[in-house]
Parts: C-alpha cells; sequence; structure tokens
C-alpha cells in the first residue's frame, strides 16, 4: 500500500475526497487489526469510525520519517480498540477460565485451524496477555513501544509475553488432546 | 518461537480483510459526519484563546476609554474659552464692538463647553483648540481685553456673568486659562474654532506676551484696578493638578504591570480503591522551584475595587524518585564448595571451589526531574486598600490553564516506573483547565505612576483523567512573585 505526500497535504487540507481515497486505502488493514485487537468484534464499527477520525485529525501531526503511515494509524487503531475493550468489558481481575462449551474442536495440526479458531483461542487468554502477545508476536512491536502503549514497565511487558505463551502452549496441548477423539470421530 | 506463535505471526501480521460484505460506504458517511460536525479540539482550544484574547483587549480598550474621557472633556471646555478669549482680543481693534465681541465670544464658551457635555463631543476640536495639556494651567489676559472693560464698566459685567455660567455647567473641571495671544500682525489668520458665533475670529499664535497666571475668579476685581498692561503680570501660583479641588476624582484607573517570581507545585493523590498507590504516588513526586513571569493589567474602580487579567507563563519542575526491588541472582566465582578433612586427625585434605548462583534482591532508585509548562490566563476580582504610600489587598478568581508541555516519569497503575509526555494518559496535568487563584498583594508607591509589588499566590487545579484507575489529582501551586507596575492617571 502506497501512500504519497501529496495525499496526505490533501487530506490536511480538509479535501473530502483525498481523505475517501486514504481511507479506502487503510480500511483493510485497520479493520483486520480492529478484528483481531477487538475482544467483543460487534463494536468494530464504531472502533474504525472512532479511529479513522482521530487518523484525519492528528494527520498534520503524522511524520514521515518515524513510522509508515500503515503503521501509524495501526497504533491509533489499537489504541482505540484496547479502550473499547475496557470500557465494554472491563478490566478483570482474575484469569478467563476457557468453558468447556466455547472450546473449539479443532484439528490436531495448527496449520489447519482457520482464522477464526486461532482468533478464538487468542481472545480467550487473560487480559493483559493477550494485548502484549499480539502486540510483541503477531505485530512486532518492542517491549518498550508496549510499556508506553499500555502504560506498563517494560520487565511487565516481558513477564506478561512469557505468561502468556505460557497460558497459549498449556491451552493448545488440551486443546490438542481434545481434538485428537474428535477428529477421529469425523473421520 | 512455538509452532503456534510461528502460525499467528504468519497468519495476522501484515493481515487484511476484503470488503466484501462490509458497509463501508455506511462507515464512511460517519467518519464524514463526525469529520464535518464537529471541530478538533485544538481548534476549539484555539478559538477559546482568542475569545479570551479579545475579551482582553476589549478591557484594554474599555479601560483606556474610561480613564481619558473624562479629562478630555476638561480639555475641551477649557480649550473653547481659551481660544474665544484671544478671539475677543482680537476684536477689539474696534474698541466700540469689543466689549459685544467679547460677550458673545464668552457666551460661546458656555455654549461650546454645555454641547460640549451634552453631545460628549469632545475631543478633536477641543485638542486644536487647547493646544497643549500643560497650558491648561494659566489664564493669560490681553491687553486689548483687559482694557475694554475700563472703558466701559459694564465689559466687566461679561466676564463675571461668564465665569458664573462656565461654574455652573462644568467649571468643576476646568482649569481658568487664557492663552497667549497674537500680535496685531499676525490677526487676520483662518479661524480654527468652527462653531464660535464670533465673526472675525482669529486663532492664537505662539508667539505670545508674557504669561501671567491667575485665577478667573480674580479676574474682575483685578480688571478694576489695571490700568496698563504692566499691571497684569502679576504672577501667580500654578495649580496643582493633583490638589487641584476643581478636579473631577476619576472612578476607574487602568494600571498595567510585569512580574516574575518563583513556584513550587505539589501532587495530591486520591483514590478510593487504590489508596496505597495514591500514597506512593504523591511520596514519588514532589515539586521543586520552578519560575513564573506575567504581565498583568487592573482596571480599578474607586480606587478600591479591582478587576485583574493577564497572561501567564510557568515552567514547573518536580523530582520523581522511587526505589524498586528487583529479584536476581548473583554469581560468585571460585567459592568454596566441598571440604575433605581427614577423620583422625582433622586436617583437610581438599578442598573443591567452584562457581555458584544464589538468590538476591537488587534495589534501584530511580531519580529524574519532571517538567510542566503552562501558559495562563488568570480573571480576578478584588479589593485594595491604600494607607500612605502602601497598598494592599486580595484579589481572587478563575484562572484559564493551557499545559503545552510535560514529560518525565511516573508510576503506573502497576506501580512500575514508566515515562509520560504531553500526550500520553498517564500524564498529570490536563492540556486545558479551569482553576482558582487567590492572590494577595502589598505595594509600594515609588512615585505617582509606579509602584513595586509583592504577591504571594495561590493556585488549585484539578489534575488529568486517569482512564483505567479511579485515581484523582489535585495540583497545588505556591509562587511567590515581584513586580513593577504603572498606573495610568
Amino acid at each position: 500500500m502506497e501512500v504519497d505526500y501529496d495525499l496526505i497535504q490533501s487530506c490536511i487540507a480538509q479535501d473530502r475526497k483525498a481523505q475517501k481515497q486514504l481511507y479506502e486505502l487503510l480500511l483493510p488493514y485497520l479493520r483486520a487489526i480492529a478484528n483481531r485487537y477487538l475482544r467483543d468484534t460487534s463494536y468494530i464499527k464504531d472502533v474504525l469510525q472512532e479511529s479513522f477520525v482521530k487518523i484525519f485529525r492528528s494527520l498534520d501531526k503524522y511524520n514521515f520519517d518515524k513510522a509508515p503511515l500503515k503503521q501509524w494509524a495501526a497504533k491509533i487503531t489499537i489504541n482505540s480498540a484496547f479502550n473499547y475493550n475496557k470500557r465494554v468489558i472491563g478490566v478483570p481481575k482474575e484469569e478467563f477460565v476457557v468453558a468447556s462449551h466455547e472450546t473449539p474442536i479443532l484439528p490436531a495440526n495448527v496449520q489447519n485451524w482457520t482464522d477464526d479458531d486461532l482468533l478464538l483461542t487468542l481472545k480467550k487468554m487473560p487480559e493483559g496477555y493477550f494485548e502484549v502477545f499480539n502486540l510483541f508476536v503477531v505485530d512486532g512491536y518492542a517491549h518498550e513501544e508496549i510499556a508506553v502503549m499500555l502504560g506498563i514497565s517494560e520487565a511487565l511487558s516481558r513477564k506478561r509475553l512469557s505468561r502468556a505463551k505460557a497460558w497459549l502452549k498449556k491451552n493448545y496441548e488440551k486443546i490438542d488432546l481434545r481434538a485428537q477423539p474428535n477428529r477421529s470421530s469425523i473421520s | 518461537m512455538s509452532q503456534i506463535e510461528d502460525e499467528y505471526k504468519k497468519r495476522f501480521n501484515q493481515q487484511e480483510l476484503s470488503n466484501g460484505d462490509f458497509d463501508s460506504e455506511g462507515l464512511w458517511g460517519a467518519i464524514a459526519e463526525d469529520l464535518d460536525q464537529t471541530q478538533p479540539k485544538e481548534n476549539q482550544q484555539k478559538r477559546r484563546f482568542l475569545f479570551f484574547f479579545l475579551l482582553l483587549t476589549g478591557a484594554l480598550i474599555g479601560t483606556y476609554y474610561f480613564s481619558t474621557s473624562s479629562q478630555q472633556i476638561v480639555e475641551n471646555t477649557v480649550g473653547n474659552y481659551a481660544n474665544t478669549d484671544s478671539n475677543a482680543e482680537a476684536n477689539t481693534e474696534a474698541n466700540a464692538e469689543a466689549n459685544v465681541n467679547t460677550q458673545k465670544a464668552l457666551n460661546s464658551l458656555v455654549l461650546s463647553s454645555k454641547e460640549a457635555e451634552q453631545q460628549n463631543l469632545p475631543t478633536k476640536t477641543a485638542k486644536k483648540a487647547a493646544p497643549t495639556a500643560e497650558s491648561v494651567k494659566t489664564i493669560h489676559a490681553t491687553p486689548e481685553l483687559t482694557q475694554a472693560p475700563l472703558k466701559e464698566s459694564r465689559a466687566v459685567k461679561p466676564l463675571a456673568t461668564i465665569e458664573k455660567e462656565v461654574r455652573s455647567t462644568r467649571t468643576n473641571e476646568i482649569r481658568s486659562t487664557v492663552f497667549p495671544v497674537e500680535n496685531n500682525s499676525t490677526k487676520k489668520q483662518s479661524v480654527a474654532a468652527e462653531k464660535q458665533p464670533v465673526e472675525n475670529l482669529n486663532p492664537p499664535a505662539p508667539q505670545a506676551i508674557d504669561r501671567m497666571s491667575m485665577s478667573l475668579s480674580t479676574l474682575p476685581t483685578l480688571l478694576s484696578f489695571v490700568k496698563s498692561d504692566a499691571d497684569l503680570q502679576v504672577p501667580l501660583p500654578v495649580l496643582n493638578r493633583e490638589s487641584d479641588p476643581l478636579k473631577k476624582e476619576k472612578s476607574f484607573a487602568w494600571q498595567i504591570g510585569v512580574w516574575g517570581g518563583s513556584n513550587l507545585i505539589n501532587f495530591n493523590y486520591k483514590s478510593d480503591n487504590s489508596p496505597d498507590l495514591a500514597k506512593l504516588k504523591a511520596q514519588a513526586e514532589t515539586g521543586e522551584l520552578g519560575i513564573s513571569l506575567g504581565l498583568n493589567t487592573t482596571l480599578s474602580w474607586k480606587n478600591r475595587w479591582l478587576f485583574n487579567t493577564g497572561i501567564e507563563y510557568h515552567r514547573l519542575w518536580s523530582k520523581f524518585e522511587t526505589k524498586q526491588q528487583k529479584s536476581i541472582q548473583i554469581n560468585k566465582e571460585n567459592q568454596l564448595l566441598k571440604a575433605w578433612t581427614d577423620g583422625f586427625t582433622g586436617d583437610t585434605l581438599n578442598r573443591q571451589y567452584g562457581d555458584i548462583t544464589i538468590d538476591g534482591i537488587a534495589t534501584r532508585t530511580v531519580v529524574h526531574y519532571n517538567q510542566y509548562q503552562q501558559f495562563s490566563i488568570p480573571i480576578e476580582i478584588g479589593l485594595q486598600q491604600t494607607s500612605q504610600q502602601l497598598v494592599y489587598g486580595v484579589t481572587l478568581g478563575g484562572i484559564l490553564n493551557f499545559t503545552t508541555k510535560q514529560s518525565g516519569k511516573t508510576l503506573s497503575k502497576d506501580a512500575a516506573v514508566i515515562d509520560f509526555d504531553t500526550n500520553n494518559a498517564m500524564a498529570p496535568f490536563k492540556k486545558f483547565s479551569i482553576g482558582l487563584r487567590v492572590n494577595p498583594f502589598v505595594g509600594y508607591r515609588i512615585s505617582t505612576a509606579w509602584t513595586i509589588k509583592v504577591h504571594p499566590q495561590w493556585t488549585w487545579q484539578a489534575g488529568a483523567n486517569f482512564d483505567d484507575t479511579d485515581l484523582k489529582l489535585n495540583i497545588h501551586q505556591f509562587n511567590l512573585n515581584l513586580g513593577l507596575a504603572y498606573s495610568f492617571d
């Protein structure tokens, strides 16, 4: 996705056509981001609306040299999604417990999982682990950046990541074990 | 990285979702509406700033108007009188008409002063007629003018009448004045005073006979004794403006000032759910001395009631200091691990050395100086008291704070040390806030216009809203300022 300087300047000048063009360029990527970071995806339109308004309003502060526009816009969307998660779900005190009826019946090999299965598993992670895992493993943010984004220390970010990985490993094994008989029954 | 992590990264990194059945047009419509309807916060802040700037400018202009308009009326009245008088002198070429013209001219003075009062028309014509403010202080009578009444005793009457009339209209504000008059050779000049009913009026020329100061009230009496020009050369003391009983006391006065000083901030956190965190944060950040500078303008009414506003700059500092403990493992090299001894003799037969790891606790002290920058607009009312050269009082009111910069370290909700900047949610100051201000002051008048002032200040403002905690922050700012003020009379 290429976003040229002129397009950004037109957007800053409140040119609606240019803004729509940029919106169309960014939408598929930001939709994926919002879909992944939102615990409840029914708010995806709200999050995207809020994010795009923020993007257009603060476009004059965007620095070309610091980061690609896509990454800068993604950060805004991620923050909006976090805010929605807090507003809608709140901050749970205890870890999420995976209810048995919600456990997906999954193939033994993770490569055969659908994207939705993977996301569903990811979203069952306890609050805190989920964000750090997503930011670090999937989007490649450094702990330093994660600390700033989440308002936590770098050490805590590292700790949460290792716990997230441990949680995933533990739950993946559970899912895997459960998946075997189902798979055989299907076959 | 495990297989599952790899899979997550491969599938979702840079993932894009096709629009498909997603209502992208509907979403764009909502976004465009948002962009149309609501203005960015920054623009709102700019508009607010502009509003207060205009308010301030309006207040200054209003103050200036009130402080100058009554003075202009005085000048206008006196100027007309002076002009008329000198015009009367010009007409004394024809002695027979002198008295009539003088009376007409002086009558016109009464008319002019009344007009000036009624129509509030004061300024430009009046200023033309009264060349300088200083000239308002003296009276000059011309030989021709004074001779005329000598020839006809009834000539004294108009002057006295005029004096009474002038006094009855607005002469409380008049410093009776007659300007230097010209020689006969320069008399035929254009008429400057447009509204004079007298024909052949000539404006006064700068070259003049010696000045003679006198009170208008003494003029008729004096005129009955004088026989020549020389008799009129009686100097009278120039009236002191400050003590002139005829001078009208102005209700409004305007003062501008500049000040600078030192400030100290105090953060006061409160939390119902996390009192320990509130205590920890309050202990971690303590105020350091900063600087404040300001320009202010004060409008006083009856030298007692005050309205004060201005613009201020505050550079605030605080010291963030916290100790953090962390479990660590310490490696120790070449430590004695085992020793073999002879059971009979007790001698050590052999020793084994090696590296060991022991658990320990590392304490780290983090010290950082946080800095904040604010611009403020105070809007205060107050009361003052004057005792000889001493002025003291207090103003209180609201203050609009614009925080333009903040950076440093603070504690997160997990009590971890984190950095913050202007846009960070953990930054303690709001970008815009309204606070309260109490501003006692003591001043010393070093001259009629200049006053030096010492004013301690206390300012309160609410801190930022911290989304993920119930922390509430009250910020107290203490100032000690020294200022210099100039009063416009």
